[in-house]
């Protein structure tokens, strides 16, 4: 039952909504480079995320975290799990 | 001497503190990558002198792209030298997690912070910061110079050759966490007491093991003889994670007691809103591109550039005629009439249209807009293989083909990389610029603006398509990680303005000076003697040029300028785009720098390079845009790429540049003879019926793609 709420509760950064502050749950997929440099450039658990802005097709998007601006392909966001 | 390394985030500063500390004007620029290598210059303080190594901009000591690796390689050869780490005062938190790496590897580090903009996000105690990392901490403003003397004064003092005393508490409380069991078993100490690494200090290096391990640093554990899997299974399996969050814990602890920061989010305009509106981003990036080129080759550039054309012709005549009375009308006087005086002048003309186009991307480069660049196209050239990291390099290719190529280090992926750079010479150079506006300008007058946009619209369509050919057959790139940091806009320095037209010019004035006049008087060498030694500059015999010319004529017939003299010009392009035009003027005879005099012996029958139709000028026109690149591209290339890739780069560009020529030519004149609206009806005829069969293919063998991401094939882990 709990597993089931934290199930409909979390979800991936690619799927957010904009302009909406989330908190990040933790980085998921396989510790290679990518999840690396995610988690160096400040994607860790406990901070806020907003999703700034979306490229035309929603392949990319624009990303405030730690008082900063990314811009990071979807597919690498899927990787980021919020609340 | 003493080597000092200059380390940091990308965009951070560190090429602008390098040319403030050396004097120098390496180049610089609003963007994430700009320094793609290593540089070593020297300067001195108090009679000691440096050597200060630049380096391409880090996130932590794991590289992921080819540049990144080029760093940390720098950074580890010279582990005894003092690390100068530079951080952005706007984006402190992420730039200290790189000090934090450097520290807990025991490398001696000045922590200088860098205030670029007048509104700093951060406000640092220096005192408080220094005394809670353990190390030096300065405030330096790169690009005024303000806190340099304070920073070489630090660097004065004697190297920390043993800073691994220093335990950051975090570490030790991740490797108190890691399981009991030693990992560490007396062979791999005894392995890595013999690197040079890890000599003193037992403890520090079981600690660098425990973070390595945290980090899943598999190199680490291969070059320790260490089987990374046993000590990988004795960490959490988020032992990644755990070390990130541990790091931007301490950084935020620390940063509590000695920073205050205000509300402002680093990077973020209100002006995105227009410029990366999904209905605005393409219309105002094609007004900024079509502004810098009108201003450039038409309006201000085309009047500056008949001004200096003028000029250089007043300048010319009276040496001319001083050489023809005192040596006469003979081999002298035509050497420096033709080769020199004719061939150069006419390109020297231009001078002031190649320092606008290399403004206009300087300005581009400076404003920040070149990252929102990257993000609108992103989702165009992931389409073919690419990443909008290459944007970058493409647009420096309408600047200078070799500078462009070597950016492309920046990529993460090697096939990105391989094509991004191959993609380069179909972006029309700035060394193209007189022949359009030579050739052009003489058979289509004020429409030539059209033929020009049109030129660099097909290197840019060519481009594409051959990305997308190589993207589905030998060159298919993987998932590729584009991370972008978004830097604030900011207005255009003039000083840097200036200093990379200055930059520019002197460039092109020294491929004058050197590479063209010479070029030139080899060309005039060959097109005046014959096989046989004997001058024939008068026309009184064949030249060996046109020998060679006449020799492959019929190759090129078929793209409506089977004229030995085109081709010739062409042949001595290879060398420098700059040498077609100064070698049609030779040709041609023309002995002064005016632009309009040139493009009229074109429209000439009796002229050696004369163009019987528009058809032959268009695709004269699209050969030069597409075939090989000059000789520094070529090198370029090699030392990217390969041998292997640079041969087939070559081959490749030109077969293409022949098939569209042909097809350009063949087109244009039956448009002449049939007359536009029947060639377009049945183009159009064309089109629709490949259509009809590519909307047909796509439906039989519509691709299923996964719901949750993007390219993972179906084999997505959130399924």
């Amino acid at each position: 039952m709990l597993d089931e709420t934290i199930k409909n509760y979390v979800k991936t950064l690619d799927l957010a909504e904009r302009n909406k502050s989330l908190k990040i749950v933790g980085c998921v997929g396989a510790a290679d480079g990518v999840t690396r440099r995610l988690l160096e450039l400040g994607f860790t658990a406990g901070q806020h995320v907003k999703i700034l802005a979306t490229s035309i097709k929603k392949k990319v998007f624009l990303v405030e975290v730690r008082g900063y601006v990314l811009s990071v392909r979807a597919s690498l966001l899927c990787r980021v799990q919020v609340e | 001497m003493r080597d000092v390394l200059l380390v940091g985030n990308p965009n951070a500063g560190k090429t602008t503190l390098f040319n403030s500390l050396t004097k120098s004007t390496e180049h610089t620029g609003n963007w994430h990558g700009v320094t793609v290598d290593t540089k070593k210059k020297l300067f001195s303080f108090q009679g000691e002198e440096f050597g200060i190594i630049d380096t391409p901009g880090i996130y932590s000591l794991c590289p992921l792209s080819f540049e990144e690796k080029v760093a940390v390689e720098t950074l580890q050869k010279n582990f005894d030298k003092k690390v100068v780490n530079i951080c952005d005062n706007n984006n402190l938190q992420r730039n200290l997690y790189l000090t934090l790496c450097l520290l807990e590897e025991g490398f001696d580090v000045v922590l200088a912070i860098n205030e670029i903009d007048k509104k700093n996000i951060f406000k640092v105690d220096c005192q408080k910061l220094s005394a809670a990392l353990g190390i030096d901490v300065v405030y330096v403003n790169a690009e005024k110079g303000d806190g340099l003397d304070d920073l070489k004064k630090i660097l004065c003092q004697k190297e920390v050759k043993n800073k691994r005393n220093v335990v950051l508490p975090y570490v030790a409380e991740l490797k108190a966490k890691m399981e009991k069991s030693q990992f560490f078993d007396e062979k791999t100490i005894k392995n890595a007491k013999k690197n040079d690494l890890f000599q003193k200090n037992d403890v520090f290096f079981e600690n660098i093991c425990a973070l390595k391990a945290y980090e899943k640093d598999e190199n680490f554990f291969k070059k320790q003889n260490v089987d990374e899997k046993i000590v990988f299974s004795k960490v959490p399996q988020n032992s990644v994670e755990i070390l990130a969050k541990a790091r931007y814990d301490f950084i935020d602890k620390i940063l509590e007691g000695c920073a205050k920061r205000t509300n402002d989010v680093y990077g973020h305009s209100k002006l995105d809103r227009f410029v990366l509106n999904k209905w605005l981003a393409f219309p105002i990036f094609v007004c900024v591109l079509a502004f810098a080129f009108y201003l450039t080759f038409f309006s201000v550039g085309a009047f500056l550039s008949d001004a200096l054309g003028n000029l250089l012709d007043l300048i010319a005549k009276p040496i001319l005629s001083s050489v023809k009375a005192h040596f006469g009308q003979g081999f002298l006087f035509d050497l420096l009439n033709v080769a020199i005086f004719g061939g150069v002048s006419t390109v020297l003309s231009f001078l002031p249209q190649i320092a606008l186009l290399f403004f206009f991307l300087s300005v581009l480069e400076d404003t920040g807009y070149m990252s929102r660049i990257a993000f609108i196209f992103e989702d165009i050239l992931g389409r073919i293989g690419l990443s909008g990291k290459s944007v970058y390099t493409l647009l420096m290719g309408f600047g200078c083909s070799t500078s462009a190529i070597m950016t492309s280090r920046n990529m993460d992926d090697k096939n990105a990389k391989t094509k991004t750079a191959i993609l380069c010479p179909y972006m029309s150079c700035s060394a193209k610029i007189p022949i359009y506006t030579v050739v052009g300008g003489a058979f289509f007058g004020a429409k030539n603006i059209f033929v020009i946009l049109g030129l660099y619209f097909l290197g840019v369509v060519v481009a594409i398509l051959i990305s997308k050919i190589l993207d589905a057959t030998v060159l298919k790139s993987k998932n590729q990680t584009f991370i972008l940091e978004f830097p604030p806009y900011r207005s255009t320095s003039l000083k840097r303005a200036g200093i990379v037209l200055w930059k520019n010019v002197k460039e092109f004035l020294l491929r004058v000076g050197s590479i063209m006049i010479s070029m030139n008087v080899i060309v005039w060498l060959f097109s005046s003697f014959s096989f046989s030694f004997e001058y024939v500059a008068q026309g009184q015999g064949v030249s060996i040029l046109e020998q060679v010319g006449r020799f492959l004529t019929p190759i090129f017939a078929p793209l409506g300028f089977g004229n030995w003299a085109i081709i010739s010009s062409l042949l001595a392009g290879i060398v420098a785009k700059e040498v077609v035009v100064s070698s049609i003027a030779m040709f041609n005879g023309i002995d002064s720098g005016a632009t309009k005099l040139l493009s009229a012996s074109l429209l000439l029958p009796t002229s050696a390079v004369f163009f019987s139709s528009r058809a032959s000028v268009l695709s004269f026109l699209v050969f030069c845009l597409l075939y090989t690149p000059c000789i520094a591209s070529v090198s370029m290339l090699r030392y990217e790429i390969g041998r292997k890739w640079t041969i087939l780069s070559i081959l490749i560009q030109l077969f293409v540049a022949y098939v569209v020529a042909f097809v350009i030519y063949q087109l244009a004149f039956a448009f002449e003879i049939f007359g536009f609206w029947q060639i377009f009806a049945i183009i159009l005829a064309i089109l629709c019926v490949f259509s009809a069969f590519f909307v047909i293919f796509r439906k039989i063998k519509k691709k299923k793609t996964c719901a949750h991401c993007f390219g993972c094939d179906g084999k997505c882990h959130l399924k």
